[in-house]
């Protein structure tokens, strides 16, 4: 893990006392709230439906045991006993006061965390492989790439007030565990030359009301061209991004309404001008920040034997432990997503036994998934036995990786104060319904989102099934999509039908699925089975038995 | 500041706290209450003025977001017509922080 | 008026020692780099609010271009604004009285001395302090050199 230095904790805890300034200055009416309201966003700090929230970013989703105690810490101590783990790989505490929030951010300091730029028109907190480093399809850690976008991007003074948020994903596998392109920019690393990788730039993906998949920026960029050219890319989005409708205000509109080739030309010229001097000490610096990575040596082990695992062991080892680049190592996912949870929520109790889990069979370390689960990066086969009987104690044992009801929700109208609708409900009834039909259907590859609004924060879009929580008349309803994904072939799923109310949500589910088994050939995965029937059978198949 | 306004109906004047984000409304004793029941209820040709109560609570920093909302009111309470503002003043509708988990692998 | 200075300092000003200066809102800026750095010593940018911050992509390029500029940022800011228009290439700040009676003063006069006053990627405003990862750079070299 990146280890911070003198110079990265007097950066945070110099944020951390500007912050309590800010809030002082507010609280006596020295700033406004409409000059306020930007930077405490700016700082993670909501004003939500029923209290402030507070984000705090997780850095690429790595956690170290001692971070996720502090975590649990302040959920203890300033808000209700529990967080919850964010699709941006990030973690919400839902009842903070604003007065507690500076005292907050000097605990997260003291264990080298932070809130920067986890909201706001700015450069987002930057997500990553939640399998960075550990997984065996890698061809480079992307996390060094990661943290050198963390450093470059923090309090940039030029992009703290962009046109809207933007957001980056970095990946360095060959399966695209990011969700890359619905991102403003997509970075893929790869081998490049002497030692330093080299990237393809993707731009212009993301979700909310107009869902787009991001297109190809540029290919083989070597390291030491990057962040000028991001910076470029930045400015001539800042000068030209739409301000005037914040729906139209993403970079992915303007890519879309300049067009690429305009796009590249401005970057191009704005590159000519610039002044490359402050960038010189990247390449040193992503060399220095990649040290902290190289992986302690993990001595491989033999494979434990699994023939004589009790079925629930079994399974859960079947279902959410993935292959380790070690051989005798595995890759454990533990949902967050219990049969009638709630996704991605986790109480301090459970967070505090996660750090000490972590220390004694990960090597300390943990991951938060861009699907709201946590990762134990690197756990001995033979430890799977006495994790699992760990994890059963917490309620963290769900066999459900990958599978239908491993459901991603956005908080919706329970919390939020934009949501049109409530997801987390819904998610609930539904993963109890799905957990009883995975007995019986292999559901596995399926993925169902639930996002509250428009703005998609559920990543409805990019589900197999997506759920779309609307307000008709003051009333909730719900419009399903088919056919999204995330993945390499990243599609964006299409409108069903007319909405339903949350009590027919259920029914249609199951109507989707009775189609989708009834009508699959072979192997074939539910995008390709919708895909080849098209969207009206699947319409007839729901409605029509309705 | 408020809302559409429909004739027929009672508005209440609600904002959040600015130190704690708490959800409050202005209540029939002339102050900020967290208890819906208390609130004042506000009559079409009252809703300027209370209002301008809300803008001057802001500026002096007492509360943000201060905006008048329309409600029902039968005998046994107040109730918003928003789905959005009912839930506001109801809480989550889900049983957060404790553990909903079913232990079926445990068993 | 007041005005504040790169160095930090800050002093009163009467709005007619600016009226040479050549004024532009990035929103309406054509792309002529050429034709306003031919205009004048001084431009004002102005800021259209808190919230939009072309101004400063503005002005870092516009220094690119023509670094014998002296550029004035004004409209709506606040004091947390000051690094970020100095560090863009700002070379002062124009504030009315109104803001700077409601902000107070003392934040302004302090506004290039707070908390965080350099980043990874540029120096210290108001001295030769260079940026995080200029002095890990130079730190980096004296132990190799030793």
């Amino acid at each position: 893990m990146y280890n911070y230095d003198s110079h990265d904790q007097a950066f945070v805890e110099a944020r951390s006392r500007e912050f309590r300034d800010q809030v002082e200055r507010r609280i006596t009416g020295k700033l406004s709230e409409d000059e306020f309201k930007p930077m405490r966003l700016m700082n993670g700090v909501y004003l939500q439906l029923h209290a402030y929230m507070l984000r705090v970013a997780i850095p690429y989703g790595t956690l170290s045991a001692d971070q996720m105690r502090k975590l649990a810490f302040l959920a203890e101590k300033y808000d209700r006993g529990y967080g919850h783990f964010t699709t941006r790989q990030n973690i919400q505490y839902n009842w903070p006061k604003l007065i507690d929030i500076p005292d907050m951010l000097d605990h997260l300091a003291e264990v080298q965390m932070h809130a920067i730029q986890t909201s706001g028109n700015c450069i987002r907190n930057v997500t990553s492989d939640p399998f960075a480093g550990v997984a065996g399809d890698e061809w480079i850690d992307p996390r060094p790439t990661a943290e050198l976008l963390r450093q470059w991007s923090s309090l940039h003074p030029e992009f703290a007030y962009l046109p809207r948020k933007f957001k980056f994903a970095v990946t360095g596998a060959a399966e695209d565990r990011t969700a890359l392109k619905f991102h403003d920019i997509g970075l893929k690393v790869k081998p490049g030359v002497d030692d330093n990788p080299a990237y393809e730039i993707w731009v212009g993906g993301g979700q909310g009301r107009t869902p787009r998949i991001a297109v190809l920026f540029e290919d083989n960029v070597p390291l030491s061209e990057l962040l000028p050219k991001l910076d470029s890319m930045l400015r001539v989005y800042n000068l030209h991004g739409r301000r005037d409708n914040k729906y139209k205000a993403r970079i992915k509109i303007l890519v879309a309404e300049y067009g690429l080739e305009n796009y590249r030309r401005d970057v191009e010229e704005d590159l000519a001008l610039q002044s490359l001097e402050p960038f010189e000490p990247a390449v040193a610096e992503y060399h220095r920040i990649a040290k902290d990575f190289e992986q302690s040596d993990l001595t491989p082990l033999p494979s434990a034997s699994n023939g004589d695992n009790p079925p629930a062991l079994a399974s859960w080892i079947k279902q959410n432990v993935t292959s380790h680049k070690v051989p005798g190592y595995g890759v454990v996912s533990i949902s967050l997503k219990p049969k009638g949870g709630i996704p991605g929520d986790a109480t301090a109790e459970q967070m505090y036994a996660l750090a000490d889990l972590a220390d004694r069979y990960s090597q300390g370390e943990l991951r938060v998934t861009h699907r709201q689960n946590i990762v134990l990066p690197s756990v001995a086969a033979k430890d799977f036995a006495a994790l699992h009987e760990a994890l059963v104690k917490q309620g963290l044992a769900e066999d459900n990786i990958g599978q239908l009801s491993d459901i991603i929700a956005c908080p919706g109208l329970d919390y939020c104060a934009l949501a049109t609708a409530r997801s987390i409900p819904v998610a609930q009834e539904l993963s109890t319904q799905l957990r009883e039909r995975e007995k019986r259907d292999d559901l596995s590859g399926l993925t169902l989102n639930i996002s509250g609004c428009i703005n998609a924060c559920g990543h409805h879009h990019a589900a197999s099934i997506g759920i779309l929580g609307l307000n008709r008349a003051e009333t909730e309803s719900y419009q399903i999509t088919l056919g999204g994904s995330s993945n390499d072939n990243a599609s964006v799923g299409g409108i069903l039908g007319p909405g339903f109310a949350q009590s027919e949500i259920p029914g249609a589910i199951d109507r989707i699925l009775d189609f989708y088994i009834g009508s699959k050939q072979e192997g074939e995965s539910f995008n390709q089975t919708y895909r080849r029937l098209g969207k009206a059978a699947f319409r007839e198949a729901v409605y029509v038995a309705a | 500041m408020a809302k559409k306004i429909k004739s027929d109906l009672s508005y209440i004047l609600t904002a959040n706290e600015l130190t704690t984000g708490d959800v409050v409304f202005w209540s029939r004793e002339n102050s900020w209450t967290d208890t819906l029941a208390k609130a004042s209820l506000i009559s079409n040709d009252e809703t300027e003025a209370f209002a301008e109560i809300g803008t001057s609570s802001e500026r002096a920093n007492e509360v943000v977001g201060a905006y008048l909302t329309p409600v029902q009111q039968n005998a046994a309470a107040i109730t918003p017509v928003e789905l959005r503002e009912r839930r506001r003043v109801k809480g989550p509708s889900i049983a957060y922080g404790a553990p909903s988990f079913s232990h079926d692998l445990a068993a | 008026m007041w005005l504040l200075k790169k160095d930090g300092s800050w002093l009163p000003i009467d709005s007619s020692e600016l009226i040479t200066a050549n004024r532009v809102t990035p929103e309406s800026f054509d792309g002529d780099l050429e034709h306003i750095a031919q205009t004048g010593q001084s431009v004002i940018i102005s800021f259209s609010g808190p919230h939009d911050g072309r101004g400063f992509s503005f002005a870092k390029r516009l220094k690119q271009f023509a670094p014998e500029l002296k550029l004035i940022a004004s409209g709506g800011l606040t004091p947390d604004h000051a690094r970020l228009c100095f560090q863009t290439g700002f070379d002062e700040i124009l504030l009315s009285e109104e803001l700077v009676v409601r902000q107070s003063a003392s934040a302004w006069q302090t506004a290039v001395e707070m908390s965080v006053d350099k980043t990874y990627v540029e120096g210290k405003v108001h001295s030769n302090i260079p940026s995080i990862w200029q002095e890990r750079a130079l730190a980096q070299s004296i132990a190799t050199n030793e």
